[in-house]
C-alpha cells in the first residue's frame, strides 16, 4: 500500500508540472505583445497561406515565390495606399488540421490584412471559418477547384469548373469526337469536373462510355489502363491527381491507346512528370507560358530572372498566374475602398477588375465571387511543353448565381 | 490548479494562444487513451485516429443534418458512436485466443487506413473536404462561442479524463491491466481473463478518442480525413514513445512541448523542422527507448557508473 501511496503523490507533482509546462511554454510562444494594432504608417501584413511541406511542397514552393515576386514589385511601386506590404508566410503542411492552426496565428496574431492561399480544397473549407467568418478577415482562394465557394469574405480567384470544361468538351465535340470515357481520384474535385464534363457531353450530342474512380494515393493503375483500352472511346477525360497522373497517362498510351486525352490538370507544371507520353495531351488554363500578350511574356521573365530557386514552377496547375492576380485584385480593392478595412475591401471587390494581369485581364463578375478569365486551349508537346491552340477570350464563371 | 486559473485573464486576450492550447488539451484527450491501450495494457494500437474521427464526424453530420447543437448531446453521441466501434473492433482483435503485438498494430492501421479512405471518397462524409461550417455547440440553450469559452470546455473535460485515467491507473483493474501488459500468460494463469480486459480497455480508449474528437470538430467547426487517419495515428503513437510508454505524464509533456515548438517553427524553418523531429525521435528511441521523462534517470546512473567506475 506504502508503494501505491508514493505512487500517487508522485503522479500529483508530474501533474502540476505537466499542466505547467503546457502553460508556461504556451505562454512563451507569444512573445511578441499581439493586442497592438499595427500602426497607420507601418507596413501592411499579407497573409500567405501555403503547403511548404508535405504532399504539395512543390506547389508551396512556387506560391511562395510567387507572393514574394508580386508583394516586392508593390512595394517597388510605392506600396498601396502609401503603405509598404509584408508578407507573413504560413506553412499549411498539407494537413487540414495544421492549416487551421496556422490560419489562426495568422488571423489572432499576426493580424494580417488579408490571407491568399490554400493549394488543397480541404485546406480551404478548413480555414475558410477560421479567418473569413471568426477572424472577419478577407481570404482570397487563389486556385482552379470544383466550384460551390460562395461564403461571406471569401473570393476565388482561379478557374471555376465551367471555365475549363465547357470549351474543352465543346472544342472535342466539334472535333467530330463522340464518345468519352471519364477517369478520375475518388474524391470531391475529380467527381465534380467530370459531372461537368458527363453534363456538357450528353447535352452536345456526345455520349459517355465508361466512368471510373481510383483512389487518391493510387500508383498502380494497370486496371483502369485496361478499362480505358477496352472502351476504346474516342476521348478519354481523365482527373487523376498525382501521384497517379504520371503511371496512368504512360499506360494508356503504352498500352497503344487511339483516342484523345484531356483533361483538367495538364500544362508545363505536370507534363514533365508524364514523360514523352504527355504529347498530345489537351488542357484548358488561364495561362501557358506560350501565352502571346506582351506584359504576360515580359512579367514571366522578370520572375525566373527574380526567383531562379523556383525555375519552372510558374505554370497555371500551380496557381502561379493565380497568386499574382489575387494580390493585385487586393490592391485595386483597397485603393477603390480607401481603406484596409475587411467590410469595405468586401464591397469593393465586387466590381474590380485588372486592364492587364499575367495570363490576360481578368474582372470580377459582379454578384458571383468569381472571375471572367481568359483561358486558353493547350496541347502538350513530347518535352513537356505547351502550344496555344486557340485562344477562348474571357469566359464567364457560372458560380454562386441566386 | 490555482495559478492555472490567474492565468485566465492573460489568455482571454489572445484567441491564438487559446486555440493552441485547446488543441493540446484535446490532443491529449487522444494521447491518454493512447496510453491507456498501449501504455497500460500492452495493446499496441495504430488505430485511435479513427476513432477519434468517428467522434469528430459523428458531430459533423449530427450538426449538419439537424438542429442539435447541445454539448451533452452531441458528446453523448460521439461517446455511442466510439463506444460501437471500439466494440466491434476490440471483440474482433481480442475475443479469440492468444494474439500477438503485431497482429494488433497491423489490424489498426489497416482500420486506419481504410477510414481514411472512406472519409477522403465518401460523399456523406465530404468526399475528401471533410464536413465544414461546424456550429458553435450550446450547453442549457447558450452559445459557447469564444475561445475561451471553447477552451474551458476542452480543459473540463481533460482535467476530468485525466483524473479518472489516474484513478483507474491506481485502481486493482489497473494493476490487471499491467499484468496483462508485462505478460497476458502469466495474467490468465492467475484467473484473469485477459480477452476481458482487453476488450473493456480497448472500449473505453475508443470512446476517450471519440469524445477528444468531438471536442476538435466543434472547436475546430470542421471535420476531415487528416484528423482521422494514418498521419495522426502514427503522431500520437510517436507522442507517447517521445514523452515515455507506460508513464502517463510524459506522453502529455511531450505532446504539449513539440505542439508548442512545432508553431513556432513552422514560421522559422519550416523546411528543416520535420527533420528535426525525426531525428529527436530517432535519437529517443535509440537512446531513451523509456522516453523523455527517463532523460534524468538516466543521466543519474550514467553518473553513479562514472563515480563507481
Amino acid at each position: 500500500m506504502n508503494i501505491f501511496k508514493e505512487g500517487r503523490s508522485r503522479r500529483k507533482t508530474a501533474l502540476a508540472s505537466a499542466v505547467a509546462a503546457v502553460l508556461v511554454l504556451a505562454a512563451c510562444s507569444s512573445g511578441t505583445d499581439s493586442a497592438a494594432p499595427a500602426a497607420d504608417a507601418g507596413p501592411v501584413k499579407v497573409g500567405v497561406l501555403t503547403d511548404m511541406t508535405g504532399a504539395f511542397g512543390i506547389v508551396g514552393k512556387s506560391n511562395e515565390a510567387v507572393a514574394k515576386f508580386t508583394i516586392n514589385e508593390i512595394n517597388e511601386n510605392g506600396g498601396v495606399l502609401g503603405r509598404q506590404l509584408e508578407m507573413v508566410l504560413a506553412d499549411s503542411a498539407t494537413d487540414a488540421a495544421i492549416a487551421t492552426q496556422v490560419a489562426s496565428r495568422l488571423v489572432n496574431q499576426d493580424k494580417v490584412a488579408v490571407v491568399v492561399g490554400g493549394v488543397a480544397s480541404f485546406t480551404r473549407v478548413a480555414v475558410r471559418d477560421v479567418i473569413a467568418e471568426k477572424g472577419n478577415t478577407l481570404y482570397i482562394w487563389p486556385a482552379s477547384y470544383e466550384g460551390g465557394e460562395c461564403s461571406a469574405n471569401v473570393w476565388n480567384t482561379g478557374s471555376a469548373p465551367n471555365q475549363q470544361v465547357d470549351p474543352t468538351v465543346e472544342y472535342l465535340l466539334a472535333q467530330g469526337k463522340k464518345t468519352f470515357f471519364l477517369a478520375g481520384s475518388d474524391y470531391l474535385y475529380p467527381r465534380n469536373i467530370l459531372a461537368r464534363v458527363r453534363q456538357v457531353v450528353e447535352a452536345g450530342g456526345g455520349s459517355i462510355v465508361g466512368e471510373e474512380y481510383v483512389p487518391l494515393d493510387m500508383t498502380d493503375p494497370s486496371n483502369l489502363v485496361s478499362k480505358v483500352l477496352a472502351a476504346n472511346a474516342d476521348v478519354l477525360f481523365e482527373v487523376v491527381v498525382l501521384p497517379g497522373t504520371a503511371p496512368f497517362i504512360k499506360g494508356v498510351v503504352d498500352g497503344g491507346y487511339k483516342g484523345k486525352i484531356a483533361g483538367t490538370l495538364f500544362d508545363e507544371g505536370i507534363n514533365p512528370l508524364i514523360g514523352a507520353q504527355a504529347e498530345g495531351l489537351i488542357g484548358m488554363q488561364d495561362f501557358y507560358l506560350s501565352v502571346t500578350d506582351p506584359f504576360t511574356q515580359s512579367q514571366v521573365a522578370k520572375f525566373n530572372e527574380q526567383h531562379p530557386e523556383a525555375a519552372g514552377l510558374f505554370s497555371a496547375t500551380f496557381n502561379a498566374p493565380a497568386w499574382y492576380r489575387s494580390i493585385y485584385l487586393w490592391k485595386a480593392a483597397v485603393e477603390k475602398a480607401n481603406s484596409f478595412d475587411t467590410a469595405a475591401v468586401n464591397e469593393a471587390m465586387d466590381s474590380i477588375s485588372l486592364e492587364q494581369s499575367i495570363g490576360g485581364a481578368v474582372s470580377f463578375e459582379p454578384g458571383t465571387k468569381h472571375l471572367n478569365l481568359q483561358m486558353y486551349l493547350g496541347e502538350s508537346k513530347a518535352d513537356g511543353s505547351n502550344v496555344v491552340l486557340k485562344s477562348l477570350g474571357s469566359i464567364k464563371p457560372l458560380e454562386c448565381q441566386s | 490548479m490555482i495559478p492555472v486559473f490567474a492565468l485566465f485573464p492573460y489568455l482571454s486576450g489572445d484567441n491564438f494562444l487559446l486555440q493552441l492550447i485547446t488543441r493540446i488539451l484535446i490532443y491529449g484527450i487522444l494521447v491518454l487513451s493512447v496510453e491507456m491501450c498501449w501504455g497500460q495494457t500492452g495493446i499496441f494500437t495504430f488505430g485511435q485516429a479513427e476513432l477519434f474521427g468517428i467522434g469528430g464526424y459523428s458531430v459533423g453530420l449530427i450538426t449538419k443534418n439537424s438542429e442539435i447543437t447541445d454539448i451533452g448531446l452531441l458528446l453523448l453521441i460521439a461517446i455511442i458512436a466510439g463506444a460501437i466501434a471500439g466494440l466491434i473492433i476490440g471483440v474482433f482483435l481480442f475475443s479469440g485466443k492468444h494474439v500477438g503485438e503485431l497482429y494488433v498494430v497491423l489490424v489498426t492501421l489497416a482500420i486506419s487506413y481504410i477510414f481514411e479512405r472512406l472519409a477522403n471518397s465518401w460523399t456523406v462524409l465530404g468526399s475528401g473536404n471533410g464536413i465544414p461550417g461546424i456550429p458553435y455547440p450550446t450547453i442549457f440553450g447558450l452559445e459557447i462561442d469564444s475561445a475561451i469559452g471553447l477552451f474551458l470546455l476542452a480543459f473540463i473535460f481533460f482535467i476530468l479524463i485525466l483524473f479518472l485515467c489516474i484513478y483507474i491507473v491506481n485502481s486493482q483493474f489497473g494493476l490487471t491491466m499491467n499484468a496483462v501488459r508485462d505478460d497476458e500468460e502469466r495474467a490468465e494463469f492467475f484467473g484473469y481473463k485477459r480477452s476481458v480486459v482487453q476488450i473493456v480497455v480497448f472500449v473505453f480508449a475508443a470512446v476517450l478518442a471519440s469524445i477528444g474528437g468531438a471536442l476538435f470538430a466543434v472547436s475546430e467547426s470542421f471535420v476531415s480525413s487528416s484528423m482521422s487517419g494514418l498521419g495522426l495515428s502514427t503522431t500520437i503513437v510517436l507522442w507517447v514513445v517521445l514523452g515515455g510508454r507506460g508513464t502517463l505524464f510524459g506522453p502529455l509533456i511531450a505532446l504539449a512541448v513539440l505542439q508548442v515548438v512545432n508553431s513556432e517553427m513552422q514560421n522559422v524553418l519550416p523546411s528543416l523542422w520535420p527533420i528535426l523531429v525525426g531525428l529527436m525521435l530517432i535519437f529517443t528511441m535509440m537512446f531513451l527507448p523509456k522516453g523523455l521523462v527517463s532523460l534524468p534517470a538516466t543521466i543519474r546512473e550514467a553518473r553513479r557508473k562514472k563515480i563507481t567506475t
